[in-house]
Formats: structure tokens, C-alpha cells, sequence
């Protein structure tokens, strides 16, 4: 290990750390897309159509959103000029690869609209404007495509500015300002696209109702599954990354006070959207949140998710020991993890299901779940190819953090 | 505890100081406090961690708030139990708001008061561990020891690079 070279911040650190990672991790990972395509098959050719392509929709909510989320965070650490976050950052960076998978689902999952969406089946004349399936195709192509490109811009210059330091330059200020400028893109655009992703996979898969609290509350809890992720992701990849005192109780005691944060956030967002929902009593918009939270088969399900996902996290979160204690924050980051993808299946389902008149439809074809364990392999895939082949830490963000600090020691 | 006593020390610059409290730290002292004539970030973590009491204050302040404030949202709409907007005049939705407004509102008057109690701001006299260089050019540790780890302390204290090493009884 001492004959590569080491940080001057941090001594003991590789600053060309790479992952180092047992190879049944790559052979399983192999196996779940495997699995995961075989499901599909399956999900498609022996159950109602329907219910696999809702599968579709969940999973492609749950692990495209995690996926964009945390390199969303990585532009924010880098607007925000965090100095603890190089190895986090590049955590987020790893998801990349799997960017392009999420592009062609949705591909995928527009071209199958006609399947799926209660709104092309029972067209409503008043908002087919919108609610048309050309201009769906368009929008929601444009904008992940600008979401994916703006990624791979932020990655690349990234990987560009570390190449810089390492080979001795200066990290200069046209590169420095490159990059916060694609990073204040990424977080511009993050709301924009992912409402718009909220409107088209859930809202209007209940076509008469709309909520404009929705978007926010959908591109909010987002991130905050995200942050789980990447707890999830330094804890289980941290001791391979030889990253040191980076991706330590410090950093993870700070990523469990953003979660926290975010939690309560959330929850208020919630309710903002409840009580007004709630004072206009207008059935248009009281029907969603009756079906899922007050009355009926799905309120049990409804209620468990966001307990599991916001409510008993944000009480765990409260323990500062638990924060800095990576293991036990790896749980309730899986916990979040778990609520927010329960909320999902709640969000898109009930819908569908009430269009074809089976309410009480809850579990829908098993089989076709395991499509999960595709994107789950293929995501694990796509990080382990990244943080094999780049730093795991970014030179470029090390050299960033001497700059910021040189520059409130002249403050001061 | 019984048979503590004080062992101040003072040192003339800051490298000493900070690497005294680091030494202190890591043989696992826990009743220490500093002085000094500025107040400096980097010693806090070098400091023994006590949970403070302030949180008790501002939880204590912040369920009063929840409670009062929903008891006079529920008692006001009693008095006149109008119907509204097909709403019951005791609504609990709405009520969440006025409740969180006075957990957010008494927590922080709370701890507001919890800071001032606890940091004794009237207090006249000056704690024991006190010398009045630590309000000019010195830096001061007062460290509460037992008797069989006074000549460790001692040492430590004095290897650090501290100027002047007092026992005290109190």
C-alpha cells in the first residue's frame, strides 16, 4: 500500500485508492440480472400484462430515482462547497453507469403506455392537451436525457480535474467554476424533470386528481431515499475503498443528520398537501388520499410506509451514537430505503387497480417483483465497474477542500 | 467524589494547551474544564462530551407548547361550536399547525431560558478553577483528580509544557 502515493491532508489515505472487492460480489450481481430478466420473461408472458408493467413502473421509480438521486447529491455537496463529502462524492459519481439502463427503461415503459396507463384506456377530452401519448414520449424523453447528459457532463469533468491534479496542475479556477456551474445545472434541473416524472408515472395514472404539493413532495422524498443509498453504499463499500478517515463516523454522523432533516421534511410536506387537500373537501381531490390513507384495503399498506419510511427513522435518527455508529445507520437507512419504495408500489398501484375495477388488488404478480433484483444487480454492476477503475476518492475535491479552507483562513 | 482534588495548570501558548487536553483526553479523563482568553472551536472536541441540559428544557418547553396550544385551539372552538364548511367545530387537522407552532415556540423559549439558567450569567463569583491570567495572555486547565492518578496527572500536565502546575483543594 505504501508505494502509492498518499494524502497530505490525510495521512494513511491512498489518494488513488481503488475498489477492492471479492469477486462473488460481481458473479451474484450477474446472476440477480439474470434473474431479473428471466422474471420479466416470465411476468410478461403468464400473468395479466398489466401487473408487470406496473412492477416496471415501481422499480423504475424506486432504482432510477435512487440512481439520479445520489449524483443529484453530489452536485449539491459541490454548490453547497462541502469539504466532507470527496468520497461521498464520488460514491455518487458510481451510479453513472447505470443511467443509460434507466434512459432505455423508460424507453421501454413508453413505448408500453397502452398497457398500463388508465388514462389512454378512458381518455379525458378536457386534459388531453397533456394526457396525450406522443407529447408524453417527448417531454419525459427530453428531460431524462438532459438529466443522464448533465450526469455524465458533471462525471466526466469530475474524472477531467482529477486527471489535472494528478498530473501535477493546479486545479484553476476555469476548471473550479466548470464544474460548480454543471453542478448548479444538475440541481436546477432535478426538480424540474423529476415533477415531471411524478405528473406522468403517478399522478395522472389517477387522471381526474392533481395536487400541486406533489412534485415537490415526490422529488423531496426522492433525495432523501437517495441519502439512504448512500449510506447503504459507504457502508458496505467503505472498508474496500481504503478511503480512511473520508468515510468515517464523522461523514456518516453528517449523512445521518441530513436524513433526519429530510425526514421531517418529508413528513411535512405531507401533511402541507393534506391539509389543504383537507379544507377544500373537493372529492377530486380527497379520493386519492381516502383510497390510500383513510379508507379501504390499501390503508394498512399506506399507513406502513410511512412509518417504515419517515416516522420511525426520524425518531432512531434522533441518537447522535447511532449516527456514528456506520452499522447501525446502514439499518435505518434500509429502512428508509424499504418505506419509500412501499410509498411508491402505494402511490402507482391503487390507481390502476381502481381504474380496472379491483380495488382490493393488493399483491400484485409475485414473480414479476423479482424484475427488482435486475435493476439491483445491474445498479451493483455499474458501481463496482466505476469505483474499479476511477479513484475513490477525488483529487480534484481534496484539492478543492485546501482551496476553501486557504480561503477562511484569509477570512478569518 | 470524596477524596478529588484540583490540579490547575497554566500554560503561555496555545500548541501546549491543546496538546495538554489531547493527552488528558486520551488517558481518559472526564472532568476537566479550560480557560483561556478567546474562545476556540478546536479545544471543543478535545473536551469531555456531558449531555446537556439544555435539551431537557427545550423538550420540556416544547410539549407544554403542543399541549397548551392545542388545548386553546380546542377550547376556542368550543365556545362557539360553529359548524364551518361542513367541518366539526373541534378539528384536528388544522389544529397541527397552531400545535406546532407552540412546540417550535416554547422549545425554543425554553431552551432560551435553559441557556441562561445553565450558563449562570448573573452569577457574581468566578468558578474555582479560575485565574485571572486566563483572562489575559494564558490558557488554564483545571482538572478534578483522584489521589491515585494525581502524579500521572502531574506529569502530564507538566511533559505538555505547562508553565505552572497548582494543586488546589476545591
Amino acid at each position: 500500500m505504501n508505494d502509492q502515493p498518499q494524502s497530505e491532508v490525510n495521512p494513511g489515505m491512498n489518494v488513488d485508492a481503488r475498489l477492492a472487492f471479492p469477486g462473488w460480489i460481481r458473479l451474484a450481481s450477474i446472476l440477480a440480472v439474470v434473474i431479473g430478466a428471466a422474471a420479466a420473461i416470465i411476468g410478461f408472458l403468464t400473468a395479466p400484462v398489466v401487473e408487470s408493467w406496473l412492477w416496471l413502473v415501481v422499480w423504475f421509480l424506486v432504482f432510477g430515482g435512487a440512481a439520479q438521486g445520489v449524483l443529484v447529491w453530489a452536485a449539491i455537496f459541490g454548490v453547497a462547497q462541502a469539504r466532507w463529502t470527496p468520497a461521498v462524492n464520488r460514491l455518487g459519481h458510481s451510479t453513472i453507469g447505470f443511467l443509460p439502463i434507466v434512459l432505455g427503461i423508460l424507453v421501454v415503459l413508453l413505448l408500453g403506455v397502452r398497457f398500463y396507463v388508465p388514462w389512454v384506456w378512458n381518455p379525458l377530452p378536457e386534459k388531453a392537451a397533456w394526457l396525450n401519448i406522443p407529447f408524453m414520449i417527448i417531454r419525459n424523453l427530453a428531460a431524462m436525457a438532459l438529466m443522464v447528459l448533465l450526469s455524465f457532463i458533471l462525471v466526466r469533468w469530475s474524472l477531467e480535474a482529477d486527471a489535472a491534479v494528478a498530473r501535477g496542475e493546479d486545479l484553476s479556477r476555469n476548471l473550479h467554476y466548470r464544474l460548480n456551474s454543471v453542478a448548479v445545472a444538475i440541481t436546477i434541473a432535478y426538480p424540474f424533470v423529476f415533477t415531471l416524472i411524478s405528473y406522468d408515472f403517478i399522478m395522472s395514472l389517477w387522471p381526474t386528481w392533481f395536487s400541486t404539493m406533489f412534485g415537490p413532495y415526490y422529488f423531496t422524498t426522492n433525495i432523501y431515499m437517495s441519502l439512504a443509498v448512500l449510506v447503504v453504499m459507504g457502508v458496505l463499500l467503505g472498508s474496500h475503498l481504503r478511503v480512511g478517515r473520508y468515510l468515517g463516523p464523522d461523514q456518516f454522523n453528517d449523512l445521518g443528520n441530513l436524513m433526519l432533516g429530510f425526514s421531517l421534511f418529508s413528513m411535512g410536506l405531507f401533511f402541507a398537501q393534506y391539509l389543504t387537500i383537507w379544507y377544500a373537501n373537493l372529492p377530486i381531490e380527497t379520493d386519492f388520499i381516502i383510497f390510500r390513507y383513510l379508507r379501504g384495503p390499501w390503508v394498512p399498506l399506506g399507513w406502513a410506509a410511512f412509518i417504515i419510511g419517515y416516522v420511525v427513522p426520524f425518531l432512531l435518527l434522533q441518537s447522535r451514537t447511532l449516527k456514528r455508529r456506520p452499522r447501525w445507520l446502514f439499518w435505518v437507512a434500509l429502512l428508509v430505503i424499504a418505506g419509500v419504495a412501499l410509498e411508491r408500489y402505494v402511490l402507482v398501484v391503487p390507481s390502476v387497480m381502481y381504474a380496472l375495477d379491483r380495488p382490493g388488488h393488493l399483491l400484485l404478480f409475485p414473480v414479476s417483483a423479482l424484475m427488482g433484483l435486475g435493476f439491483l444487480g445491474a445498479l451493483v454492476l455499474a458501481v463496482l465497474a466505476f469505483l474499479r477503475r476511477y479513484p475513490a476518492i477525488s483529487a480534484a475535491d481534496e484539492a478543492l477542500k485546501e482551496i476553501y479552507d486557504r480561503e477562511e483562513e484569509v477570512l478569518v | 467524589m470524596a477524596d478529588a482534588k484540583h490540579i490547575r495548570a497554566i500554560f503561555d501558548d496555545f500548541p501546549a494547551f491543546k496538546q495538554a487536553l489531547g493527552s488528558l483526553q486520551a488517558s481518559g479523563f472526564e472532568r476537566y474544564e479550560a480557560y483561556g482568553p478567546v474562545n476556540l472551536e478546536e479545544i471543543s472536541p478535545l473536551m469531555p462530551r456531558r449531555g446537556s441540559a439544555v435539551r431537557a428544557f427545550a423538550t420540556i418547553g416544547a410539549v407544554i407548547g403542543l399541549v397548551l396550544f392545542f388545548y386553546m385551539c380546542i377550547a376556542t372552538s368550543l365556545i362557539y361550536a360553529l359548524i364551518v364548511g361542513g367541518k366539526p367545530p373541534v378539528s384536528n387537522v388544522p389544529f397541527v399547525v397552531v400545535g406546532y407552532e407552540g412546540t417550535i415556540l416554547l422549545g425554543a423559549v425554553g431552551a432560551f431560558f435553559g441557556v441562561l439558567i445553565l450558563a449562570r450569567l448573573l452569577r457574581h463569583d468566578v468558578p474555582s478553577g479560575y485565574d485571572v491570567r486566563f483572562s489575559g495572555d494564558s490558557f488554564g486547565i483545571d482538572v478534578e483528580v483522584v489521589s491515585d492518578r494525581h502524579d500521572e496527572v502531574v506529569r502530564l500536565l507538566e511533559n505538555a509544557g505547562a508553565v505552572e502546575v497548582i494543586e488546589t483543594d476545591e
